[in-house]
């Protein structure tokens, strides 16, 4: 069963198409990643799928429930944590705790408690007297405590810093066993460690959905040494991104590898070739090829 | 209801140091309303302009209060962290409506009651007025305030939108004259008009808090907004006069038989005398109008009067309002345009009139001392002339003095005063038709005022109230007139 499943769904504001056509399916117990530029359309995909925005069109399940249908008994499930969320600021931490712990059957007091204390958070202080990093960390504990099945975190890392950062993801991970994850992002270096699956969106379309080792399997940085440089072949294999070439190198990003048969298909193409590098590339680097594949395209 | 509570409770703690103040002022008004007199001596002036100034205050207060409890969890926008938790709609609807019935309603009932016993009546005795009151201020204020904060975000929004709402009427009024309808009918039928505003206020303000506490559809709700305000402006169209005066027909059931009474011309009445100037392009023609047939016992009264107007040679008549005296023999008269006189003066023309009539009955006359006020008149409240400090008597005769009469929640529909040695004259103001039993106000003390001329031997004021057996309209063809026989 899918935790989220979408099928065409779309979100426009005017005649801008923040989201078009986003169809997409996050195995339950994932830890699935959304990346893209900012203004990708990743925030309004999210919001779309907790009922915040209405879709323009198309239709999407949460939890097994008609995404416009999300009600308190879904909401109960589901731990919602977003860099801009307006949160109840004359609040203390704890009387927040408290005073969400009787909208979940499920609220577990030890774990609230665990939860405070290994993020560090000041349980008199407002919340108004927080830092924006401390708050998005007291939504995190008040997201988390009563053990939510579907963990949704938009842009959760922005602006944090680096300690911040790694209590906010081993608090997370933590969960990651009983719980779905659903996290955008636009830094790429956050989510590399610990994402099972990630997709690409850019301009409000999903390039790609897949899981992480299977896109880490498929790129690679191809390196081709010669003695005296050939022309490139013609027609430039479409799987083949941003080829570069100097004096005597040439290297280009295979999107499509395969141990079996990419090595045998580069000395076809490339008969005079002296050596041939073939490297695993960080998903930083196949999204910037990714994204300068698509701007060229574009 | 446990997730109401746990939401209102939330809403006390975050509201405190604000409901204590809106608290506070309530109570100050409650105490200075409580203590003001019909006299005007020096502390009564101060009590009532303290009283006057908080009648201000209170509903800013209210809305104020009513504001915050929902931006406790602010509709409009989609960055709200409570939009993704298990809230229920209707229970956190039901925690902002107990709110302000707990720290609005409530302490305005208290109020009234206090004010209402401070004033010398048992709240008691009233137990629909105060019900009454509740709702009338909840339809006209306390709702519509609430709804206009569930469509914004914040109170910079809403103090932005409740300026540009009466802007944007009178800018509509300036462009379009609307005027008409913006304004509320005065007379004795306004009750009608403040009945359907209260209705098209209420409506709105329900549907636009369950639309947003359901949906958070703000445009929607706007939308819903819009086309109360174009309902208000156009109260006065939807009903007009003679349909308001049916309705109220409809609504007290005659008392008397009423087929006898008829209007008649009667050419040999004394004709006013001129107390007001003509305008240049204008000229004054007197009808000396009668009534015939009434009942014994019944006075009429005329509400309204029109006239049409058949110019020979002109297929449409033209429409001409007709003032009724207010005092001195029933000579009722219309304005003509100099042009249009000029044009008909010398021939015969012929004139429908249509009158519309209340026969008022079941008169109750009562005198009251002029020393040792303010004294308890049934049916009229606590009154007083405040002429007489101990045994001295304050002016002399032919000065004007105000006699007033202090009532709880609302006042007779018709009420004369006069001295036991003069004329008596109808109060300041307009008579009112309304079947309920509390008047609009922030206030439930409803005050009478009649201007009565001093005359030197008075011992006594007399007040008369009278109560409307009928509605019912006549009409008078009068096939041949020569208009210049009755200018003045």
């Amino acid at each position: 069963m899918s935790a989220i499943c979408s099928h065409n769904l779309s979100k426009s504001f005017g005649r801008v198409d923040a989201l078009a056509e986003l169809t997409l399916e996050v195995p339950d117990r994932a830890i699935f990643t959304l990346v893209g530029p900012n203004g990708a359309g990743k925030t309004t995909a999210i919001k779309t799928l907790m009922n915040i925005l209405r879709p323009s069109a198309g239709t999407a399940e949460v939890l097994g429930k008609d995404s416009r249908r999300l009600g308190p008994a879904e909401f109960a499930r589901i731990g919602y944590v977003s860099e801009n969320q307006e949160l109840p600021l004359w609040m203390t931490v704890e009387y927040f705790m408290a005073w969400l712990k009787p909208f979940y059957p499920d609220w577990d007091d030890a774990w609230a408690e665990d939860l405070l204390r290994q993020l560090d958070l000041p349980r008199t202080r407002r919340l108004q007297a927080l830092s924006r990093g401390m708050r998005i960390k007291a939504a995190l504990a008040s997201s988390l405590a009563y053990h939510p099945t579907l963990v949704v975190l938009d842009e959760p890392f922005s602006g944090l810093d680096a300690l911040v950062r790694d209590e906010f993801i081993a608090a997370l991970l933590e969960r990651s066993s009983e719980a779905t994850v659903f996290i955008s992002s636009h830094d790429l270096g956050e989510v590399e460690t610990f994402a099972s699956h990630v997709g690409y969106l850019e301009s409000g379309r999903l390039r790609f959905a897949e899981e992480m080792v299977a896109l880490s399997a498929r790129f690679r940085e191809v390196e081709i040494t010669f003695d005296n440089p050939p022309p490139l072949p013609a027609p430039w294999p479409q799987a083949w991104l941003e080829p570069a070439s100097t004096a005597a190198v040439l290297r280009f990003v295979d999107s499509r590898f395969d141990p079996d048969s990419t090595p045998s298909e580069i000395r076809r193409a490339f008969p005079s070739a002296r050596a041939v590098s073939i490297n695993p590339m960080p998903l930083r680097a196949i999204f910037v090829s990714l994204a300068k594949a698509a701007r060229k395209a574009a | 209801m446990r997730q109401t509570l746990h939401i209102f409770l939330k809403d006390v703690r975050r509201l405190r140091y604000d409901m204590v103040v809106v608290l506070a002022l309530a109570a100050s008004f409650a105490w200075s309303e409580g203590h003001t007199g019909p006299l005007y001596a020096l502390e009564y002036y101060r009590l009532a302009n303290m009283a006057g100034l908080l009648k201000l205050l209170l509903p800013l207060g209210w809305w104020y209060l009513a504001a915050q409890v929902v931006y406790g969890e602010p509709l409009p926008g989609d960055c709200q962290f409570w939009v993704t938790r298990p809230y229920r709609w209707k229970s956190l609807l039901g925690a902002k409506l107990l709110f302000i019935a707990a720290f609005v309603n409530l302490p305005l009932l208290l109020s009234d009651c206090v004010i209402v016993t401070l004033q010398g009546f048992h709240p008691l005795a009233y137990p629909a007025a105060l019900a009454w009151h509740q709702l009338a201020v909840s339809a006209l204020l306390l709702l519509p305030m609430t709804a206009l904060a569930c469509t914004t975000k914040g109170l910079a929004q809403l103090v932005l939108v409740s300026l540009a709402i009466p802007i944007s009427l009178l800018v509509l009024n300036a462009i379009f004259g609307v005027g008409g309808a913006i304004a509320v009918r005065a007379g004795s039928l306004w009750w009608i008009d403040g009945l359907l505003i209260a209705i098209v206020l209420l409506s709105s303000a329900l549907a636009i808090m369950v639309v947003q506490y359901r949906a958070r559809r703000t445009w929607l709700s706007r939308v819903i907004a819009g086309v109360a305000v174009l309902l208000f402006l156009s109260v006065n169209s939807m009903i007009p006069f003679e349909r308001a005066f049916a309705l109220q027909s409809h609504i007290i059931r005659p008392r008397l038989d009423t087929t006898s009474v008829s209007l008649a011309l009667e050419p040999g009445k004394a004709r006013p005398v001129a107390t007001e100037p003509v305008p240049p392009e204008s000229v004054r023609v007197a009808l000396p109008i009668g009534f015939a047939g009434a009942p014994s016992g019944a006075v009429p009264l005329v509400d309204q009067m029109t006239a049409e107007l058949y110019p020979p040679g002109q297929k449409r008549p033209e429409t001409l309002w007709v003032a009724a005296p207010s005092t001195g023999p029933p000579t009722y008269s219309m304005m003509l345009d100099r042009r249009l006189f000029d044009r008909v003066k010398s021939t015969s023309v012929r004139i429908h009139l249509t009158s519309y009539i209340a026969l008022f009955g079941d008169a109750q006359t009562q005198r009251t001392p002029l020393q040792g006020g303010p004294h308890r008149v049934p049916g009229l409240g606590l009154c007083d002339a405040g002429l007489y400090q101990g045994a001295l008597i304050l002016i002399r005769p032919g000065q004007q003095t105000r006699v007033t009469c202090l009532a709880p929640f609302r006042q007779p529909a018709r009420a004369l005063a006069g001295f036991d040695n003069s004329e008596q004259t109808e109060k300041a103001g307009f008579e009112s038709y309304s079947p309920f039993p509390a008047e609009f106000g922030i206030s439930p003390i409803s005050s009478s005022d009649w201007q009565l001329t001093y005359q030197a031997g008075a011992s006594a004021i007399v007040f008369t109230t009278l109560q409307p057996l009928a509605h019912i309209r006549r009409d008078l063809d009068i096939p041949d007139i020569r208009l210049a026989d009755f200018t003045y």
